[in-house]
């Protein structure tokens, strides 16, 4: 056993002892402290279930037959509690393995999307490829960030708009709700940040303006925006997300969304560029 | 069952009541050992969080009864100087918790619903609930039961 364990070990049968005397909850924070410490001198839950089980050997071994039971029952309480500090940890190896599969599944679909939004005959066709290129865009963004609405806009030059929404949902497309319709006509992208979260939208003047009561927007809980941004820095439109699937939008959901806006508004404009130039030559 | 209990928390050894309580209304709800133990885990978390980071502050137990579930709401509150940075806080390595899993983004994880309002200079307010699902022998018995 390593010098670190071995220490550790020897305050471990203190305080099991002191447990077993006394069998209350400050023994049992104490337990709980035991193993935050074994947390922070970086001991290993083998190395704790090695000291627990040399610690219950020892103790069973100087305990009568009547006793056992009641020591392996202590054994059991103490154990449980020092083990709790080492579950923290191991959920967030958890939801850090789980974030990494989710951001190489992100940047692979921003590889895919990537390569249509660079085809040039996505520009070329028809009027009203914007419109189409809006509306892929809506829906790989509500996918790639995992939120429950979108709304992408985009002005196409001679005054005129196009606005596209879309939902997602686990069994595919629905309806958007008219209070996201709402929440972008009235409330905007937030000029002082492009992520709102629930304890923003709480403190936020505009969003008590906008919707009143809660029965107005019961479900809107969170949001995240990007720009559409022309090369020589004109706004063309924008992107935005409303309620994040599981938690708040991130600092990477906002990087990711930013990276989709910067194709889409590269894309925007070169789908502009030949609608003009075909204007041009029918003229 | 509608009792709120309320545990005001100012030195270390307060976290002991705050932890007693928690797992005694844990366990009268019919949550298991282990998820009891984790309910105590997050209270002397939390708790901690006041005495180290405020000085004052409190922690409340509510029990939440629904048809289909129950749960235990903790609420962990104080008027300090709040959080400058919630989403910061809430990543490992932030302040005092040196990046091992442990503090508010530890407490997190061992619950099922966490939320934190904070306001520089107005303190600070965390709700925290775990839920246990209610079978369907528990509900019958539950609504044969006389009532008052």
């Amino acid at each position: 056993m390593p010098p670190t364990a071995n220490a550790f070990l020897a305050e471990y049968a203190a305080a099991f002892g002191r447990y077993r005397l006394e069998r209350n909850e400050t023994m049992l924070h104490e337990a709980y402290e035991l193993g935050r410490a074994a947390v922070e001198r970086e001991l290993s839950v083998l190395d704790l279930a090695v000291v627990h089980h040399d610690v219950l050997a020892t103790t069973l071994a100087t305990t009568t037959a009547g006793q056992a039971e009641e020591a392996a029952r202590a054994a059991s309480d103490f154990f449980l509690e020092t083990l709790s500090a080492f579950e923290m940890v191991q959920r967030g190896f958890r939801e850090t393995r789980e974030a990494a599969a989710g951001e190489r599944r992100q940047a692979e679909l921003l590889r895919r999307l990537s390569g249509f939004l660079s085809d040039a005959s996505l520009a070329v066709s028809a009027h009203g490829s914007e419109r189409e290129l809006l509306q892929l865009v809506a829906e790989q963004a509500t996918e790639l960030i995992d939120a429950e609405y979108c709304v992408a806009a985009a002005s196409l030059g001679d005054g005129e708009r196009a606005v596209v929404f879309t939902a997602s949902g686990e069994a595919g497309p629905r309806e958007v709700p008219s209070w996201v319709a709402a929440a972008v006509d009235k409330w905007g992208i937030r000029p002082a940040g492009m992520r709102a979260s629930s304890n923003d939208l709480r403190r936020d003047r505009r969003f008590a303006e906008t919707f009143g009561s809660a029965d107005d927007a019961p479900s809107l809980r969170n949001a995240v925006a990007a720009r559409l941004v022309a090369l020589d820095g004109t706004e063309l439109g924008f992107v935005q997300l409303f309620n994040r699937a599981q938690g708040e939008f991130t600092e990477v959901d906002e990087a990711v969304l930013v990276h989709l806006a910067q194709m889409t508004s590269a894309a925007l404009e070169r789908a502009r560029f030949y609608r003009t130039r075909a204007d041009d030559v029918s003229r | 069952m509608d009792d709120e209990i309320r545990i005001t928390i100012e030195r270390d050894h307060d976290l002991v009541p705050a932890r007693a309580e928690g797992r005694a209304l844990a366990e009268r709800l019919g949550f298991t050992r282990t998820d009891a133990t984790l309910i105590a885990t997050a209270i002397s978390e939390i708790a901690r969080n006041i005495v180290v980071h405020v000085g004052r502050g409190a922690i409340v137990l509510r029990p939440v009864l629904e048809d289909e579930r129950c749960g235990i709401v903790v609420i962990a509150e104080d008027e300090g100087r709040g959080i400058r940075d919630v989403e910061a806080a809430l990543r490992d390595g932030y302040a005092s918790n040196k990046g091992l899993g442990l503090g508010l983004p530890g407490t997190r994880r061992l619950m099922d619903e966490f939320d934190i309002d904070s306001e520089e200079g107005k303190g600070t307010t965390v709700r925290m609930t775990k839920w246990r699902l209610r079978d369907e022998l528990e509900r019958l018995r539950e609504r044969r039961r006389p009532s008052g």
